[in-house]
Formats: structure tokens, sequence, C-alpha cells
């Protein structure tokens, strides 16, 4: 079986499902992280093999969106993680409420 | 004698190690384990970029996923791990949900007549780099732009000192 565009579309779905059952059932920033990054990995494999194998693709639109994804999703990464710390050093101070950190 | 396709045989070991390292990552109960399935899971998405003739979403794939965020990711984990999963009952309930999803997903983009490429012949990489610098540079500057804000951002909530409040 050579694989096709059915086949990428196939794995970039259940990549998609593992992303959104991990944001759902982990609480707090890491588990949002590592599903939103699993989502938005499937959203760029989607987004790439539409530009391989679809016929109204044209001029690499698909890969050059699929890589400002990728980029955006490091920075919410990046800018989640350091939230993730500011609130864990204000929630380590005496005194300080819960935050649902995780 | 049945003749293997390497295509095929790299594609299925790809698709493998991806959901297989994905699943680890979205079952595992500790948060650190998680993140560190991930990093299997972002080498897989790059070598399927590879096997899409996407050289530079791979190479981007790799640089940013699997270097950095996978890394941010893992460090978030072993910092703020404490309270890594919802109760049986919201797992049980977010488990039939995603399955359902996928299920739909799966039966949706097997069976949908997608409008192919007549030609499936992947295009040659000097033609890819001149469409992209040429058509694209304004979005890869943006890309860019938008990364450099967000590192400047993270930064600046990192180093942000409370203000002692006034009495």
């Amino acid at each position: 079986v050579k694989p096709g565009l059915e086949h990428f579309l196939v794995v970039a779905a259940l990549l998609f499902v593992a992303g959104v059952f991990c944001a759902l059932t982990r609480r707090g920033v890491s588990g949002f992280l590592i599903g939103s990054t699993l989502v938005l990995s499937a959203a760029g494999l989607n987004l790439a093999a539409f530009d391989r194998f679809g016929a109204t693709s044209h001029g690499f639109g698909a890969q050059v969106l699929a890589l400002v994804a990728l980029v955006a999703a490091t920075g919410q990464g990046m800018v989640a993680f350091a939230l993730g710390l500011q609130l864990r050093g204000r929630e380590a101070a005496p005194g300080a409420d819960e935050h649902g950190l995780d | 004698m049945v003749r293997v396709d390497p295509a095929s045989v790299a594609f299925f070991g790809l698709a493998a190690v991806t959901l297989g390292s994905a699943s680890v990552a979205a079952l595992a109960r500790d948060a650190t384990r998680a993140a560190v399935a991930l990093v299997p899971t972002l080498a897989g998405v790059a070598g399927l970029y590879v096997m899409l003739a996407s050289p530079l979403l791979a190479a981007a794939q790799v640089v940013l996923f699997v270097g950095g965020a996978s890394l941010t990711a893992i460090a978030a984990a072993a910092l703020l791990a404490r309270r890594a999963e919802s109760p049986p009952t919201s797992r049980r309930r977010a488990a039939l949900a995603t399955v359902t999803l996928g299920l739909a997903l799966a039966i949706v983009a097997g069976r949908t007549s997608w409008p192919l490429r007549a030609s499936a012949a992947p295009p040659a990489s000097g033609v890819f780099a001149r469409a992209v610098l040429a058509e694209h540079g304004i979005a890869l500057m943006l890309a860019g732009l938008v990364l450099g804000t967000a590192v400047a951002c993270a930064f600046a909530i990192v180093c942000r000192q409370d203000e002692p409040e006034s009495p």
C-alpha cells in the first residue's frame, strides 16, 4: 500500500484525538502545553499533506501556514511556561491561594 | 515474491512511532513522563514531513518543537507537576468523547473522495525555496517577529517582581 492523502489524514486525526484527550484529562499548564502541542502537530501534518497531494494547492502556502502555526505554538508554549513559573512562585509565597497548577 | 515498498515501510514505521508515543503522552499519569514521550512524537511528525516533501517544515519541527518546545514542556512538567490528572469519572467521559471524535474524523478522512493532484511527483527543493522566499517572505518575517516577541514576553513575565502591597 503506497501512503496517500488518506493515510496521512488518519494519522493526523489520531494525533489530534490524543492531544484533545491529554488537554481534557490533565489539569493545569503542563497538560494544556502537551495537548496543544499534539493538536498543532496534527494541524501541521494535515496542511502539509494537502499541500503535497491536494488538487487545489499551489505556491506552498499551506506549508508556510503550517510553519507559522508551529512558530506560534512554540511562542505560546514559552509564554505559558513563564506564566506557570510566575504563578508557582506566587503560590509558594506564604498565605497564597491555590492557583490550580499542574 | 512479495515486493515491499520502502516508502510504505517508512510511513508505517513513522506512524507507529508517532502514534505510540503520542498515546503514551496522552495516557501517562506522570506529567514528566508524558512530556518526555512528546519528543519521539514530534520527531516522528518531522519524519512524516520529510515523506511529504516538506524539508523546511521538517527542519523547523526539529529545531523548534523537538529541540525547544519539548524541552520547555519537560521543564514545565518537572517544575509544575503536582496534581497530574482529573478524577476517573471525568477521565472516562473524556476517553469516550475523544474516541468518538477520533472515529468520526478517521471515517471522514478515509471515506471522502478528496480532489487529488494529477502529478504525484514532489516539487524540486530549489523551486520550493525560491517560491517561499519570493512569495511568502513577509509571512516568514512575521513568524520570526512573533517568536521574538514571545521570547521577550516570557523573559519579562519570569523576571517580573511583584511590588509589595501597601498597608
